[in-house]
């Protein structure tokens, strides 16, 4: 069966990266501009892996995954924040939030196909 | 296209759009705007080319973005104060960050020694107390070779790693792994049969992290062997569903070292208890031999938490517990299949939409102006169509002429929806204009604030890629020649400050594009008397202010007394002047002494399409642009007076103008009939000199589709392009300034009596 | 698309024969796109006596040469047996009047020789050599020569 992979990221290369590496390892994508955007998709789409950028306008990652792990609906699903070695701060925050995991960018696609493998049921 | 070359496309209209945005959120922080929104505006920009770069590994790109993000991060947690001088600092950054991007994408070189400083200054601003003498990494590393903008490997791990070594200071020394790894190696040796007890805390499950799933990982280093122990179990009453009171014991025959085995708790690093041993039993001495190696790790804790591979689980573990259940002890063994994961607890539906998060369609330019083209065609055929049946003589109120009449509805209305997909906003050329105005203040000592009004003006596409030049043109002259130096506004009681207002706006069919300054005005006495100097004018021409003012626009004028940098670039107005009619458009300017000075320049909304007046001259159909058309009269016989040997001029209510037979300047006949047997068309050129234009007939108004003749022949003087009339075949549009300059070329006319252009 | 070079004289090339005046020319058949009858052009002013003006080639503007004017003859006075070939010449394409098509002819290099020295400038320039078959001298028109050269215009 087909997954869905929602990616959350206000960069419009950054999400073509993603859909680039996740279609081509037969992922289904949908996306998302913002944290805000990233709620809407996902209830129209429940998807079964989360991928979300932290730095982005309206809401940012850490609001979008402490809003989806308070929904009972959706808290199950696995989230991957995209972060940078260089902030620690960031992937700690990310994972009090909430986090599954994460991804370091820029990313290898191989890594974050096995990023996902890995929390995805 | 590949599809990373596509992305990388992609990529570099973002930066375009992340550029504007960085400017924009920067003046608007210049302007007292910074609010926490604006300030992480900008760092998201920044941010982003930074990712975006890095993902395509454009190194010097990537190290530059990186230092001015630190800065920006710094400012926005307020770690240092917002200022000015801080504002004007990240502006240059911002001009600086442009042209790394630029560079990256091809266009032009990015001049390290500039990049190098800007980079030591803004680390200087993110932290006052680094030592300045330390050599910029920045410029350290691009400077001996070229900046590497060769298509790298596109996916560049460790790109942030040595950024942090370069730039940041940070420490870390990823050390620790190679000597855990070598234990790992050691233990391969000893026999590969690992023990792994595996204590979840309930933060594991909140995170949406599941043991099975680790349980699913490991089983991939090897065959396991799982062991439950619920002996923390409470009664069923008393059981927090959020809670976790398991423990697993999983018996791991692997041939991969530790490493690897830690690896699979990565994301649950602190969310369990977690103890890996060598052999089957846990072993209270190998347990503690383990942590004898991993002894130094609470020192490295802080950079560990850095390294590609969690070491810190080690550090970080508890003492050992002896509490760890010996596998053959558990109560009720619940060994689990390893390829067998449990459900998870919500298994979300499967939804067949793949509909992308935007409703954008982007789509390939030239596909758009095929399908310009091709509604070009559609024009002229329901056009050559209508008057096939005209010709035929059916009534206009036949069920033929009525469907005609829908038809051309309907193209009509087709044409305009193509050409609106085409329009495009100014925006994307006015983007480009603060940064210019900074550098030609900088260039020529003054101060100059750009105020940019109508950016959302729309026009067509093939319009935007001509606006550049002549806008550039415009505000390197006000700022060079219409502001005053802050001393002298001083001293005229202005804020030192000068104003440039550039503006777009649709006016009767057309852009007009004005560029306004609040400078000196035009010194009309020193124009004039350049103008007589140089020979462009005779010295009693009497001319009014306006006159004067446009003579700026005489080929070969120049106000500067050298040229400077700045306006001159061997271009001078006139060449603004001669492109802007190339298209169709035209430029002037007015002014006020001391007030300052405004251009105005008015293009076509598109270069697809015309509305001309058909005319007929000595048998050949021509097509006039409307723009340019005042009147259209059928002269008197007392109106027309001779003048000179072959010239006449038409008197216009109170004024004289020139009489041109467009058969005769075009040589299409070789003498011209009287102007009372035809039609006269009183036109108004560029630099707003009138003629009154005789023609054979007037067939009415109509939009044109504009050919080239360039395209499969050359530029033909007299003639701005071709276009394809009802009848089928081609009719020339007649440029009206090069009629007019032809004619006063043409055989002398000693009283030509506006301005003798010299050649 | 730019003029075929010349290849080895074992190869075989196609060239379409016209008639302007009593003599014969011919182009390559690669750089001809059609061949169309007479329609009257639409006048370009300020053009030299070649240019017979240009015409609607389905949307596209497309200028007409008077082939025997360019090369120096007598112009020639269209007629309803007058066609056009239009070639491409260079980036651009072009209509070249002439009098009648005359065949298709295949040829060999070895059959072509180079323009004689004594051949005014004007045939020098615009021929690039001189095909000798079946006892008919015909002459192979050098395309890129033809147009002038694209100026901008003086102000």
């Amino acid at each position: 069966m087909t997954r869905t992979v929602l990616t959350v990221d206000d960069s419009r290369t950054m999400r073509d990266m993603l859909r680039m590496a996740l279609a081509g390892a037969g992922f289904n994508v949908v996306e998302a501009v913002d944290g805000e955007h990233g709620l809407e998709v996902l209830s129209a789409h429940r998807p079964d892996v989360i991928i979300t950028d932290i730095n982005m306008p309206k809401l940012d990652g850490f609001g979008f995954i402490e809003a989806v792990r308070v929904d009972d609906d959706y808290r199950a699903i696995p989230i991957l924040v995209l972060t940078t070695e260089s902030d620690p701060s960031k992937k700690q925050r990310a994972r009090e939030a909430g986090a599954t995991g994460w991804i370091v960018k820029p990313f290898n696609p191989e890594k974050l196909v096995e990023a996902i493998r890995r929390v995805a049921a | 296209m590949d599809e990373l070359e596509a992305i990388k496309v992609t990529f570099f209209q973002e930066c375009e759009e992340l550029l504007a945005d960085l400017e924009g959120g920067l003046l608007a922080m210049q302007d007292g705007n910074d609010d926490g929104d604006t300030v992480n505006a900008v760092f998201r920009a920044v941010h982003s080319i930074k990712g975006g770069a890095g993902a395509f590994g454009l190194e010097p790109l990537v190290r530059f973005a990186h230092v001015f993000e630190t800065l920006l991060d710094a400012l926005r947690s307020n770690e240092i104060p917002g200022t000015p001088d801080l504002t004007a600092l990240l502006l240059r950054a911002s001009d600086v960050l442009a042209d790394h991007v630029s560079a990256a994408r091809g266009l032009g070189v990015v001049d390290m020694d500039v990049s190098a400083a800007m980079a030591a200054e803004l680390k200087i601003a993110t932290d006052p107390n680094a030592a300045p003498a330390a050599p910029a990494p920045v410029a350290a590393a691009p400077v001996d070779a070229a900046p590497q903008y060769v298509d790298a490997a596109p996916i560049v791990i460790g790109a942030d790693d040595a950024l942090d070594d370069d730039d940041l200071g940070f420490d870390f020394q990823p050390m620790t792994i190679t000597l855990d790894a070598q234990a790992a190696d050691a233990a391969v040796l000893d026999g590969n049969v690992w023990t792994v007890s595996i204590r979840p805390k309930s933060d594991l499950y909140r995170k949406a992290n599941e043991t099975a799933l680790l349980l699913r990982e490991l089983s991939r280093l090897g065959p396991i062997q799982a062991t439950l122990d619920d002996s923390a179990l409470p009664a069923l009453e008393f059981i927090d569903p959020e809670a976790a009171y398991v423990t697993w014991s999983v018996r791991l025959e692997t041939d991969q070292g530790e490493e690897a085995i830690r690896e699979v708790f990565e994301f649950v690093d602190g969310d369990c208890e977690l103890e890996i041993t060598r052999g089957e039993a846990p072993a209270a001495d190998v347990l503690a031999s383990l942590l004898d190696v991993a002894a130094p790790a609470p020192e490295l804790a802080p950079a560990a938490i850095e390294a590609p591979v969690e070491a810190p689980v080690v550090a970080a573990a508890p003492a050992p517990e002896p509490a760890a259940p010996a596998p053959v002890s558990a109560p009720a063994p619940a060994p689990v299949a390893a390829n067998a994961p449990a459900a998870p607890a919500a298994k979300p539906a499967q939804i067949d939409v793949p509909g992308p998060g935007q409703s954008v369609i982007r789509v390939d330019p030239e596909r758009i102006d095929r399908l310009i083209d091709l509604v070009g065609e559609l024009v002229i055929n329901q056009a050559m169509l209508a008057q096939r049946v005209g010709e035929y003589g059916i009534a206009p109120s036949s069920n033929l002429a009525m469907g005609l009449d829908e038809l051309e509805q309907l193209t009509r209305e087709i044409q305009d929806s193509v050409m609106a997909i085409r329009a495009q906003p100014v925006k994307s050329v006015f983007q480009r204009m603060p940064r210019l105005v900074r550098e030609v203040a900088n260039m020529t000592g003054k101060q100059a604030r750009l105020v940019m009004d109508g950016e959302n003006t729309e026009v067509d596409k093939t319009v935007i890629e001509r606006l550049s030049d002549p806008i550039t043109h415009m505000l390197r002259n006000a700022i060079d020649h219409g502001l005053e130096s802050p001393e002298e506004r001083k001293a005229a009681g202005k804020n030192p400050e000068g104003v440039v207002r550039l503006a777009a706006l649709h006016r009767s069919g057309r852009i007009v594009i004005e560029v306004q300054d609040d400078g000196k005005g035009i010194n009309r006495e020193r124009v004039h008397s350049i103008a007589v100097k140089k020979g462009l004018i005779s010295p009693d021409l009497q001319l009014t202010d306006e006159e004067i003012d446009n003579l700026i626009f005489l080929p070969g004028f120049s106000t500067a007394d050298k040229i400077s940098d700045v306006s001159g670039r061997g271009v001078g107005m006139d060449v603004v002047k001669r492109s802007v009619q190339a298209l169709g458009g035209r430029i002037s300017i007015a002014s006020r002494p001391g007030q300052g000075s405004t251009f105005t320049l008015s293009l076509p909304l598109t270069l697809a399409v015309l509305d001309g007046m058909v005319v007929d001259v000595a048998g050949e159909t021509l097509v006039i642009p409307l723009a340019c058309i005042v009147e259209s009269l059928r002269p008197k016989a007392e109106e027309i007076r001779p003048l000179g040997p072959v010239g006449s001029v038409l008197a216009v209510r109170d004024s004289f103008v020139p009489l041109i037979d467009v058969g005769l300047t075009l040589n299409y006949r070789d003498r011209s009939p009287a102007a009372t047997e035809g039609v006269v068309l009183l036109v108004e050129g560029e630099d707003g000199s009138r003629a009154a234009l005789v023609a054979d007939a007037i067939h009415g108004q109509r939009q044109v589709v504009i050919k080239s003749l360039e395209q499969n022949y050359q530029q033909v003087e007299g003639v701005a392009a071709a276009t394809i009339l009802g009848d089928g075949r081609v009719a020339l549009i007649l440029d009206v300034d090069a009629v007019i300059n032809l004619r006063r070329r043409g055989p002398p006319l000693p009283s030509d009596p506006t301005l003798i252009a010299a050649e | 698309m730019t003029e075929p070079t010349p290849t080895s004289s074992t190869e075989t090339r196609e060239l379409i024969s016209f008639r302007v005046g009593e003599q014969e020319y011919c182009v390559d058949i690669m750089a001809v796109r059609e061949i169309r009858g007479w329609s009257p052009a639409t006048t370009l002013p300020q053009s030299p006596a070649y240019m017979r003006g240009v015409i609607n080639l389905r949307g596209a503007v497309l200028p007409i040469m008077d082939l025997a004017a360019r090369i120096g003859m007598p112009t020639t006075e269209p007629n309803v047996r007058s066609v056009f070939i239009v070639v491409q010449a260079g980036d651009r394409t072009v209509g070249l009047l002439v009098d009648a098509v005359s065949d298709i002819l295949s040829i060999t290099d070895d059959m072509c020789q180079p323009t004689p020295d004594i051949a005014c400038e004007n045939v020098r320039h615009f021929v690039r050599g001189i095909i000798s078959i079946e006892g008919r001298m015909i002459s192979e028109i050098s395309l890129d020569r033809l147009l002038p050269e694209r100026e901008a215009l003086a102000a």
